[in-house]
């Protein structure tokens, strides 16, 4: 029986590998190429690129990326009570709206803050 | 449980309050509301109900000590009142973030369940670490922030990974399991568990060798929220530790007494003998808090139901002492612009009424006789003697005359006069009125000792 | 759901307390060891989620929900030790224009 499982599992990782190998060499072969240094520089009135790209980040993303992270992660608490949603019944229904009330009250906050403010 | 939900409530208040321009009044919903909690405590009295199959249990250790935690709260809230007068928009932020580390604590004096303390302990500490670093642009507020926040991390992941070994070994989160199933229990991964729990307390509360964060995030805090941590953080982590190994860990008692009474004399020891050599006031306190958690670490050792009794007097009559110490200080470091003890000098004439509550404080501190700080003292040395715990008194009674030698030589400070005109120290109502609180709690607990020492 | 039990005891459990408390320690010499903060802060999440896998180990073998439950509780704690981590971790980068932990040495006795 095992084996089969790790079968299944042996098969996704090489459609996922071969997909991404497949994609990747796709594009190369199937893109124009045109190589040169001029075509590497800024385009006519950029300005000269000085140190490592990857240092900076913007503020303005981090603070969505958190916000996503602090209330994707409540949707850990939705599956045991999704799995369970008709043993548990109304009582159950009634409760995750309790446990949603104080976080929509939480959106509503950072809403008010000012935190998802684009500009 | 009433006392738990109305505190988160007024925690999520206060946020609102701050964002719909409440600006000034701000502290006034935190603090009529946690009045309220008060009241639902007093209510709840003798009721002793478990709630949500067995994860917490309101009994009167729990409703006693989250009292004390919610009452610290409503006079650090009282002298923020001037403390923070005309501060910005974000002051009610700081509000409710105290708000819900209360909420922590009160789930760390009730849990009954294992997965409850762990939760309790980050509610406690994760809103603590923004605190620290509330003042935005002062580096050491920075500093204090990200070593508390690593360290707290970090002694949290050790106790979790005990609390896993527990279960793995008793097969149950649930504390009265744990304490029938223990004795049964053969297997190594219980007393490995046991031992990573007690240090993942050890810690939090900043006991001897696990101490060293702690000056260093005392002094860069802000001075409130300094106050917070020597007081709520440190009286919570005390009574979850006294409920979990008085109760649910006691049959690993051949685990972890010795570790523990090591570390209780080093705990001693090191708070009392560094403090000696302090020139600011705030590493002081800082290591007298070490020290205090010292005393209350002895309780521990007596393995004595009668203990948690002494615990919560000596966490009452700390909490009032620090709190005054900690009200004197912000107003003096304020007027001189730092914390130094040479800063006091001059304290006497400049304003006598803040002399005598700083004197009736660290008198308190140091245990002089008729004083709250005394009798608590005294009542944790008689319960350890009874436990025939007589060399580790020994080195306590050591320890707490160390400790009155510097509370007496800061004290000093302030009743000798300074060579420059100071500049004039005015007190708030609001903290005129924590302060004298403070002196007759000292006063009415060293007097009648009782009242507060067989609550539990 | 009773399979998948099966299959997590095909393991002996004494290789699920090693791994994890392998993973621990790595976690905890990170912490110790690494002077980018950032990367100390990714040891104590591997910490966490070295607790996260015994607890999940445990609970299959003594057939009990609790652990796995706990599990999404720490996860959940640890999301909002990230958030709280990081936040910190910018602010002081604005301030000091690094995340390195010596640079952060003025508290001193």
């Amino acid at each position: 029986m095992e084996n089969i499982e790790y079968g299944a599992i042996f098969l996704q990782f090489l459609v996922a590998l071969g997909f991404v190998g497949v994609t990747m060499t796709l594009t190369h072969l199937l893109g124009p190429k045109r190589k040169s240094d001029k075509k590497l520089e800024n385009f006519e009135c950029g300005i000269e690129t000085t140190g490592n790209a990857r240092m900076p980040f913007s503020i303005k993303y981090f603070l969505t990326a958190i916000l996503f992270v602090l209330f994707d992660v409540e949707v850990i608490f939705m599956y045991p009570w999704a799995l369970n949603f008709k043993e548990l019944g109304a009582e159950g229904f009634v409760k995750m709206l309790v446990f949603m009330g104080p976080l929509l009250l939480g959106f509503l906050y950072i809403y008010k803050k000012g935190a998802l403010k684009w500009e | 449980m009433k006392a738990l939900i109305l505190t988160s409530v007024i925690g999520i208040a206060t946020l609102f309050a701050g964002v719909f321009k409440m600006r000034n009044n701000s502290v006034w919903v935190p603090l009529l509301g946690l009045l309220g909690v008060m009241l639902t405590i007093v209510a709840d009295w003798n009721t002793n109900i478990s709630w949500y199959n067995n994860m917490v249990r309101f009994d009167n250790y729990a409703l006693a000590f989250s009292g004390i935690t919610i009452a610290a709260l409503i006079f650090i809230l009282t002298i923020s009142i001037d403390h923070y007068k005309g501060a910005g928009n974000s002051i009610a932020d700081i509000y409710g973030l105290m708000v819900f580390s209360v909420v922590g604590a009160i789930v760390m004096s009730s849990f009954s369940n294992l997965a409850m303390l762990f939760i309790g302990v980050e509610i406690l500490s994760i809103p603590v670490y923004i605190l620290a670093g509330s003042n935005r642009r002062l580096t050491s507020s920075n500093e204090s922030a990200l070593k508390y926040f690593l360290m707290g991390s970090f002694a949290s992941g050790i106790l979790l990974f005990g609390i896993a070994l527990v279960y793995g070994a008793t097969q149950t989160l649930d504390l009265d399991q744990i304490a029938l199933l223990g004795p049964t229990v053969q297997s190594p991964m219980l007393t490995i568990g046991v031992l990573m729990v007690l240090s993942g307390f050890l810690f939090k509360i900043a006991a001897a060798p696990f101490h060293f964060w702690a000056p260093d995030v005392y002094e860069g805090a802000p001075g409130l929220v300094t106050a917070f941590m020597a007081t709520i953080v440190k009286t919570a982590a005390f009574a979850a530790f006294f409920r979990l190994f008085s109760t649910a860990f006691v049959s690993e008692e051949s685990a972890w007494f010795k570790v523990l009474w090591g570390i209780t004399a080093a705990t001693l020891l090191a708070g009392n003998l560094t403090a000696l050599f302090q020139t600011k006031m705030k590493r002081l306190l800082a290591y007298s808090s070490i020290a205090h958690a010292g005393y209350m670490l002895l309780a521990m050792l007596t393995l004595n139901k009668q203990a948690g009794g002494a615990i919560l007097l000596y966490a009452a009559s700390y909490t009032l002492a620090t709190i005054a110490v900690f009200a004197v200080m912000l107003l003096v470091s304020e007027a001189q612009g730092s914390d130094s003890l040479a800063k006091f000098k001059g304290l006497r004439k400049n304003n006598p009424f803040l002399a005598v509550v700083l004197a009736i404080a660290l008198f308190s501190m140091a245990g002089i006789p008729p004083l709250a700080g005394f009798f608590s003292k005294y009542y944790l040395f008689a319960i350890a003697l009874k436990s025939n715990l007589f060399y580790i008194v020994i080195v306590a009674i050591v320890a707490s005359i160390i400790g009155a030698w510097y509370y007496l030589k800061s004290l000093s400070m302030a009743f000798l006069d300074s060579d420059e005109a100071p500049e004039k120290i005015e007190v708030g109502l609001p903290t005129r009125i924590v302060l004298i609180a403070c002196v007759i709690g000292a006063l009415i607990l060293g007097i009648r000792p009782d009242l507060i020492l067989h609550l539990i | 759901m009773q399979e998948l039990l099966q299959n997590v005891r095909l393991v002996p459990m004494e290789h699920y307390v090693w791994l994890s408390s392998l993973l621990f320690c790595i976690g905890v010499m990170g912490v110790l060891l690494r002077r980018n903060t950032i990367v100390m802060f990714m040891s104590i999440e591997l910490m966490l989620n070295a607790v996260n896998l015994l607890l999940v180990a445990f609970s299959a073998y003594a057939n009990k929900p609790e652990g796995e439950v706990f599990v999404f509780f720490v996860m959940v704690v640890a999301a909002a030790e990230v958030a709280v981590g990081l936040g910190l971790l910018v602010m002081i980068y604005r301030n000091q224009n690094t995340t390195d932990s010596q640079a952060l040495q003025t508290l001193k006795w």
